[in-house]
């Protein structure tokens, strides 16, 4: 496992630092601390750049062409450090992986796919709140990119009257009478289960797209993100900000799992 | 933007290399005009710093506090939003810019410091469907307000500071000049430790 001792005198590169220096008059910071933030891995941004080995320990840019630009060495020391010491990941488990990225040549970016973020966002729905989880992917589009909404999960008006209760139904000769009993099954919201075909599970975005137009939903705050990735062959990992005062702090990743399938089709339901 | 903030980012410009210039059409950003952006978006995120210094101190007269205000303003979009979350509430509370400012100088206590940490990470500059670039920079600030009774608050934030990069020209002695112009948007606030 890695020494943060052997890397931190790197970060305490006074000309490198000091380049970047914002006030200058900081009598009451914290060394350690601002050591601690150093170390912290700030951004997503700067977790792919650490992970794939694109930037120095001091956060400067490396790019194609410089001797350390995806180097395997630094790989090895960086990874490790990507890993949430409090989240109870065994260190055989991350031996792995990171021998697998590095020998393997597996890299990270925001365009590759297999990255999925879901955002707890807090609704107001007719004045009631509620708290549903926001999956969202990034779209490439003719210029650039953009994150997109994929799905919706957690809409508790959905989960209302789940059981089919086998006392209510169209009967089988519905067809005779011209279904003129519809009107029972749309009375009858609790038990809406019941008069739809067994294997029915509403799409949370179209609901929540519906209600967004019929004004009966108001956006509210975010309360938290988190990340889904399925980048590395035959691993999924998440991703989740600790903000801490330790060295092990900011992005990181909180779940390491082998998969079975090497390259699935969709992590929406993680 | 005003003229003398626009010649300073053209001089920035031209001090950093002669080819940011060429009149190409492409939209890709080099690690050398990715470094003379950061420099200059650095600057904005260093004048945003100053202006929460002043207005976070006591005695930073009204009349100038609102000055600076009117100045911090001016360093972002007009949509902008800062969001601000703490230990205690996870839930984002959104705040204009105007009103977080109004917020820092309206705080209760009798003596306030803010620090910054000497520390930023600028993000990739990523290339938005309207052809802008977007990038994020991050710094950390450490707040502490003390009341004459001796009550003391100390905090640490990590903000998060969208920037946006656009590609614009200007004639200046009847000659077309490229620049990139660079502005603030969206800043995520969030308490770190206590």
């Amino acid at each position: 496992m890695m020494n943060w001792g052997r890397f931190l005198p790197l970060f305490l590169l006074p000309g490198l630092l000091s380049s970047y220096g914002l006030m200058g008059q900081n009598f009451g910071i914290d060394p350690n601390r601002e050591i601690q933030l150093q170390a912290s891995t700030k951004q997503i941004n700067q977790f792919f750049r650490r992970f794939n080995a694109e930037e120095a320990p001091d956060g400067q840019r490396w790019y194609e062409g410089h001797v350390d630009f995806r180097s395997p060495y630094f790989r090895r020391k960086y990874i490790p450090l990507l890993i949430d010491k409090q989240a109870g990941i065994p260190d055989s488990l991350t031996s792995a992986f990171v021998a697998e990225s590095v020998e393997n040549n597996q890299y990270l970016s925001l365009h590759a796919g297999n990255f999925l973020a879901e955002v707890q966002v807090v609704f107001a729905w007719e004045g009631r709140l509620d708290t549903v989880q926001l999956m969202l992917s990034v779209q490439e589009e003719e210029i650039g990119s953009k994150w997109v909404i994929v799905g919706v999960q957690g809409i508790s008006q959905l989960t209302v009257g789940y059981k089919d209760t086998g006392q209510v139904f169209l009967h089988p000769m519905s067809h005779e009478i011209e279904f003129m009993n519809l009107f029972r099954a749309f009375q009858d919201a609790e038990n809406l289960h019941s008069y739809v075909k067994e294997d029915f599970s509403p799409d949370g975005l179209s609901v929540l797209w519906y209600e967004i137009q019929r004004k009966r939903v108001v956006f509210k705050s975010v309360l938290g993100v988190r990340f889904h990735c399925r980048q590395i062959p035959g691993w999924y990992f998440v991703l989740q900000q600790k903000l801490r005062p330790e060295l092990n702090s900011g992005w990181l990743i909180t779940k390491l799992e082998r998969t079975r399938t090497p390259h699935p089709q969709s992590i929406r339901n993680e | 933007m005003n003229m003398s903030r626009l010649l300073f980012t053209i001089v920035l410009f031209l001090g950093l290399g002669g080819a940011l210039f060429s009149q190409e059409k492409t939209l890709e950003i080099t690690p050398e005009r990715k470094r003379a952006i950061d420099s200059l978006a650095l600057e904005k995120v260093r004048d945003l710093s100053r202006y929460i210094t002043l207005v976070g101190n006591k005695s930073t007269p009204f009349s100038e506090a609102q000055r600076v205000i009117d100045r911090a303003v001016e360093l972002f979009s007009d949509d902008a939003q800062i969001g601000v979350s703490s230990l205690n509430r996870r839930e984002i509370r959104y705040f204009t810019v105007r009103r977080y400012f109004d917020h820092l100088m309206a705080l209760n206590y009798d003596q306030v410091t803010v620090e910054w940490y000497n520390i930023q990470y600028v993000s990739d500059l990523e290339l938005q469907p309207d052809g802008r670039y977007v990038g994020v920079i991050t710094i950390f600030q450490k707040f502490t307000g003390k009341t004459n009774e001796g009550l003391k608050y100390e905090d640490t934030t990590k903000k998060d500071i969208t920037i946006y990069v656009e590609k614009k020209q200007t004639q200046i002695g009847g000659r077309l000049v490229d620049y990139w112009d660079v502005w603030l948007g969206d800043v995520r606030v969030a308490h770190t430790s206590k």
